[in-house]
């Protein structure tokens, strides 16, 4: 009893003008037009009458669905519905939906709205049983325009593949019982066989056929580990059972387990000419590199550092934050909106899981570049305007729609993340103190709430530990696993989520609580069951739609779903809330006490495995890592010898530098999120008198009657790790502890996360640059006083383009992040120059460093090293900064990062609409003479400066502040739309109009 | 003297998100709220009487995901499971302040008759900071408001009228001279009249997209940090403290 309701808008809507102006790009002169109505399909009960069904459609349509001053209607039953359409229809068609079993928040609104309206008594609505929401598209194109095309047309702009399915229909070819059949499609889904486990045999099996087990499966389990799995059979005297199986392999897998950071390895270092220079073993890149400076430092505000599912450190004497930052590289890469919209509601949990409320978000993208040409993109890798276009939608729709500010990010461009592009999303957090319990107790019910379980995203943390293209796409194709490991968000069930866990945490209704995320309830449950044992009835597992396999319940990732340990005098209380918040709850089990892990399935034991062995089986992998600086690539240019260069030509480097897409202003990303969302956001990501500046970090004043608040920051830079992942892992986390010094943090109370996205860590040379990163993040930890808090690794990020055989990797990335609590923020300043008359002092060391710099990026490598941070001399230019922004002598404050004191200079000129004039023979320097040069005094990213305004009759205090630093007055603030710099033999070196630098630095991302 | 502090109902639903910052500006203007979710006012659960209060507020966010239209669901939830109290509440002539998905889910119950609110006409999402002129109409919210700088973060935003509307434009967007003929990005949305706000006949109703509860202290402004003397409060209080004046005096 299938019945469908089409929307007909008074207007044609923005977004069709969009896709209207791609339609008109692809088909050319033969396009004319293009109409995209919303459309619903309405799954009656089958003993309706069709005159019920009739009248309740069009009741639907007319209170539910149309917008009445905007839309019309019409409507009826599929059959006729369809005949009429398609005699009546001229242009061409596209009838597109989401694949079955596909989240349907729209369809899944509308059944709920159509309750509403029938349990009001005021209608008399038949039983509906399902709806689905779909769109018609109408392309008025020339006749003979081939389905073919229309097809290639709608996979490329209407919908992704992967989760989307689509009809189409030449100019006046519609075929009725085509899109009859379609649309029945769309509720045949659910299987209805029973279901059913395997045991699989390994414990008489060769070693290649456990690989080869292994491989099949997607389970991503090296020889050995399924040589452990197979021992542990031999003692426990039977085979596993798929759900086992399962279990162990997401549980192993590199996601949940991080095996590379955890493994002894063997570090040799070379020079350039090959002679090995150190030999060395690491007892685990995390145990001994990332997690003993933390300890070390033994930070006393520290609350919780790498064992909750977020890093949490003490706010003031009531609260305390927590801070979480996660990737969700592989997903974006198949199907940007859902992986993007996905990893931000999945770190977004990790902060929900640590039992705080969510306060503030951040995210960096990288991406291939916008403008690479068609013909140079991989075979099965999506165009980077689509990936880019897709992710920050994804991110905007899943923090909009939770209420959570997005208030500090970065995108980076580079071709090396063409087929694997990197989203980073984190969450801060804000809870009472001592309230995020993890007491769970032997009798304790095992509770999921949220969302419904389906077959979308699993094998999930296996399939992020296997490398793209080629291979795993392939094999996903035959056996649909690819696909399915894509998921779609549904914001609105995890924000209800959200609601209800802050009264639960008020009222102290639980006490355990996680998430699920990578492997699902095997993860989640089996995390938290790790030392009671615990038992689990898989039947009951509330699903979206039947025909679930017990293993497939037990490892999907379907969304927005948590896990709680509720004591069961709790238990009622606890029901009535989620009732009352509209959120689903169902008691599967309970914590048992007796070590073990037991999965029922309608009573029936369909895997029981020892925790001991589940959580400690594990073998440690034994790594090879290797490092050798990168050969020159060509011959190194020396500064002294760069011929002279006239003021127009540093103007044009400039302008370039400030247009290139990873220095240029990223406004109009950042105003497609809500950054005030909760209104705490008193220092945004965009700052200046027309509000259009690149702020350095966001603050958060997160309490009403407070003015303590949390400075966030971020810190990345590739480049550098091209020549030396050493030396770029202290820029980084340099970068991340300079933005937030300069809007007025300080380091007594600052913290880190580090997030690696590497590729495969087997090949020894991946392994050493990565060494040489972690090395780094030990070594500058500890200089700066800095603990770790948190940190995630990627890895595996590759490429394996079919055509060529070639395996890209992505250049190792290392973001930091970091955050301060900042006692009074009313003491923050911005990086906008303030008033013409103020002085411009410049704070910290310049050196001749152009190695991966953006000067360098246009003008060909010199030969001058990475920039390197010199902590001892850092710390005391932070310190003095701090010191006076603190005591209110400084209007505004830049810190210079890349295309160094020019670049940084410009920004605060523009965002302040003032003009500034400097003189290069002020600023302080170090290093070889002959370097001293106009371009390394403007271009040099020399790490740990910053630019500070600040009153003349502050002078004499500002610089009693800054003392014990080195620092400069080196220009001054005027009134003139000017920017004019003195070289070092006094002539004018530059000379040119601000508001033609924010003219370049504002040129798009994306040029449309 | 007030003998007793007046009584606002703030109300949530799923994917309502900014009803604290709406609890805070109405408790700065005053007032004893209380932040109840739908299923708390009708319902088997339901222990709440929209009869007790004297101002109700509908904060923003996603209400139901906005699936739908923005603020359709909920809107349908006040016509079908709330109608009566909630037309009492209205024809009594109580304050309603509706921001952002609080206008949208007020437009879509039908307070303002034949109007409604469609997509931005940049088809974006927008974040950004706007101002706003007072027509000179005669809502309780808006005394001594001439003009005001408020921000507005939304994707549905533009304001369309039918043949049937019952509202006035009560706010224009302009630019900072008080031109209100100003386009984008100072009218971010491209609603008609430059309305980014509207009231009904009484000018009880409120119906708003940029966000007051979003600066209600000094600190929220963007520009904070470039002012030598630091106001004490935000403008955007003005709202709420005029409502909380106006229960006061006439209910």
């Amino acid at each position: 009893m299938l019945y469908c309701v089409e929307l007909l808008p008074q207007e044609t809507l923005t977004t069709a003008n969009r896709l209207a102006a791609e339609a008109a790009g692809y088909f050319g002169e033969s396009f004319t037009s293009l109409k995209h109505h919303a459309f619903y399909l309405l799954q009656f009960d089958p003993a309706t009458s069709p005159e019920a069904a009739e009248k309740a459609a069009a009741q639907a349509a007319q209170y539910l669905l149309a917008d009445p001053v905007a839309q019309t209607y019409r409507s009826g039953p599929v059959g006729s519905f369809f005949k009429t359409l398609a005699s009546e229809t001229t242009t061409a068609l596209v009838l597109a939906a989401n694949r079955p079993g596909v989240t349907d928040a729209e369809g899944e609104s509308a059944l709920q709205g159509y309750r509403v309206m029938a349990a009001s008594g005021k209608f008399e609505l038949p039983n509906l049983l399902l709806v689905r929401a779909a769109s018609l598209y109408y392309l008025d194109l020339a006749p003979g325009t081939t389905p073919e095309k229309l097809g290639r047309f709608s996979r490329l702009y209407l919908i992704n593949d992967l989760v989307q399915d689509c009809l189409v229909f030449g100019p006046g070819q519609i075929e009725a019982s085509g899109l009859i059949n379609f649309t029945e499609s769309q509720f045949n889904f659910s299987q209805s066989k029973s279901p059913t486990v395997k045991t699989v045999a390994v414990r008489e099996t060769s070693d290649a056929d456990l690989e080869k087990i292994s491989r099949e499966g997607l389970l991503a389990l090296n020889l050995a580990e399924m040589q452990a799995i197979q021992s542990y059979y031999r003692s426990e005297d039977r085979d596993p059972t798929d759900v086992e199986l399962e279990t162990l392999a997401q549980t192993w897998s590199e996601h949940c387990v991080h095996k590379t950071f955890k493994a002894k390895i063997a570090y040799t270092e070379y020079d350039r000419d090959g002679q090995l220079v150190k030999e060395s073993q690491i007892d685990g890149l995390f145990k001994s590199l990332i997690a003993a400076p933390t300890y070390e430092l033994k930070k006393d505000w520290i609350v919780s550092a790498f064992v909750d599912n977020a890093g949490i450190i003490s706010f003031d004497d009531d609260y305390e934050v927590s801070f979480k930052v996660e990737t969700h590289n592989h997903p974006s890469a198949l199907e940007p909106f859902g992986g993007a919209n996905t990893g931000l509601g999945g770190v977004i949990r990790d902060v929900m899981a640590v039992s705080a409320k969510p306060i503030a978000s951040t995210d960096v993208f990288c991406f291939g570049e916008m403008k690479t040409p068609a013909d140079k993109i991989p075979a099965d890798v999506l165009p980077p305007t689509r990936i880019f276009q897709g992710v920050v939608d994804g991110v905007r729709d899943y923090g909009n729609k939770m209420g959570i500010p997005t208030v500090n990010g970065a995108i980076l461009f580079d071709q090396g993340y063409l087929a694997n592009p990197l989203v980073f999303c984190g969450t801060v957090g804000l809870a009472p103190k001592g309230k995020h319990p993890r007491n769970q107790q032997p009798g304790d019910r095992v509770i999921v709430i949220g969302g419904r379980t389906g077959r979308d995203g699993i094998h999930g943390a296996t399939f992020s530990s296997i490398e793209l293209g080629g291979d795993s796409q392939a094999a996903g194709s035959t056996t649909g696993q690819a696909a399915s490991v894509v998921q779609i968000g549904n914001p609105i069930e995890e924000k209800k989520t959200l609601d209800l866990l802050l009264k639960a945490r008020d009222r102290g209704l639980y006490t355990a609580l996680t998430d699920c995320g990578a492997g699902g309830l095997s993860s989640a449950v089996g995390e938290m069951g790790a030392e009671l044992g615990v038992r689990v009835e898989l039947a009951r597992v509330p699903l979206k739609y039947a025909g679930l396999e017990p293993w497939e319940i037990w490892v999907s990732e379907a969304q927005e779903r948590m896990v709680l340990a509720v004591s069961p005098d709790k238990l009622a209380e606890f029901q009535e809330l989620c009732q009352l918040e509209d959120v689903e709850a169902t008691d599967l089990g309970e914590f048992t006490g007796d070590g073990w892990l037991t999965l029922l399935y309608n009573e029936e034991t369909v895997g029981r495995l020892r925790m001991e062995f589940l959580h400690h089986g594990l073998p440690r992998r034994h790594m090879e890592a290797r490092w050798q600086p990168p050969a020159l690539r060509t011959a190194p240019r020396q500064l002294s010898q760069e011929p002279a260069r006239l003021p127009q030509d540093y103007v044009n480097d400039l302008k370039n530098i400030l247009a290139d897409p990873n220095v240029a202003s990223k406004e109009a990303v950042i105003r497609v999120y809500d950054h005030e969302v909760q209104g705490g956001t008193i220092m945004k990501p965009l700052v200046g008198i027309m509000n259009d500046g690149p702020g350095d970090a966001a603050i958060i004043k997160p309490l009403t009657n407070s003015n303590r608040g949390l400075v966030i920051s971020n810190g990345i830079n590739p480049r550098y790790g091209l020549l030396d992942p050493y030396h770029m892992a202290a820029n980084a986390i340099d970068e991340a502890i300079r933005n937030a010094v300069a809007v007025g943090a300080n380091l007594d109370r600052m913290a880190l996360l580090d997030n690696f996205c590497w590729g495969n860590p087997a090949v020894p040379e991946r392994l050493g640059e990565l060494t040489r990163a972690v090395l780094a993040c030990r070594d500058y930890a500890l200089a700066f006083s800095l603990p770790y808090i948190s940190g995630k690794d990627s890895l595996n990020n590759e490429f394996k383009d079919m055509a060529t055989g070639n395996r890209v990797a992505i250049p190792g990335t290392l973001l930091i992040s970091a955050f301060a609590v900042m006692d009074d923020v009313t003491k923050a300043v911005s990086m906008d120059l303030k008033e013409a008359g103020n002085l411009v002092y410049l704070v910290g060391k310049t050196k001749p460093e152009l190695g991966g710099s953006y000067y360098a990026k246009y003008h060909g490598q010199f030969e001058s090293e990475v920039p390197q941070v010199d902590a001892a001399a850092a710390l005391k230019t932070f310190r003095g900064v701090h010191r006076a922004i603190q005591s209110g002598l400084v209007r505004s404050c830049h810190d210079l990062s890349e295309g160094g004191l020019a670049v940084a200079a410009a920004e605060m000129a523009f965002s302040g609409g003032l003009g500034v004039r400097f003189d290069l023979t002020h600023v302080p320097y170090s290093g070889p003479r002959n370097d001293r040069t106009n371009t390394s005094l403007l271009f040099s990213e020399t790490p740990s400066r910053f630019l500070v305004e600040v009153e003349p009759e502050n002078k004499a205090a500002f610089e009693k502040a800054v003392q014990g630093g080195t620092f400069a007055q080196i220009g001054q603030v005027i009134p003139e739309d000017e920017f004019t710099v003195t070289g070092l033999t006094t002539a004018t070196v530059m000379r040119v109009r601000v508001s033609d630098l924010k003219k370049a630095w504002q040129t798009p991302l994306v040029e449309l | 003297m007030q003998q007793k502090k007046v009584r606002v109902l703030v109300l949530r639903a799923a994917g309502i998100n900014c009803d604290a910052e709406m609890v805070t500006a109405w408790e700065k203007a005053g007032a004893e709220v209380d932040l109840k979710h739908i299923n708390e006012i009708a319902g088997p659960q339901a222990n709440t009487n929209l009869d007790d209060y004297s101002i109700l507020g509908i904060p923003g966010g996603f209400s139901y995901g906005d699936n739908l239209g923005a603020g359709k669901l909920l809107a349908n939830e006040l016509i079908f499971r709330l109608k009566e109290p909630f037309s009492r509440f209205v024809e009594s002539g109580r304050p309603v302040l509706g921001v952002c998905n609080g206008f949208q889910i007020l437009a879509k119950t039908g307070v303002f008759g034949d109007m409604t609110l469609l997509p931005n006409e940049s088809g974006k999402f927008e974040c950004r900071w706007t101002s706003l002129q007072n027509t000179g109409s005669n809502s309780i919210f808006l005394r001594g408001i001439d003009q005001i700088y408020l921000p507005v973060a939304h994707g549905e935003g533009r304001v369309a009228f039918g043949d049937g509307a019952k509202a006035e434009v009560s706010l224009k967007y302009c630019d900072p001279d008080g031109n209100t003929q100003a386009a984008y990005p100072w009218n971010p949305n491209g609603s008609v009249s430059n309305a980014g706000g509207v009231s009904n006949a009484s000018g009880t109703v409120i119906g708003m997209m940029p966000h007051p509860e979003r600066f209600v202290s000094a600190w929220q402004h963007p520009n904070w940090t470039r002012q030598k003397t630091k106001e004490v409060e935000g403008a955007g209080l003005k709202f709420f403290k005029n409502a909380v004046d106006y229960a006061g005096r006439e209910l």
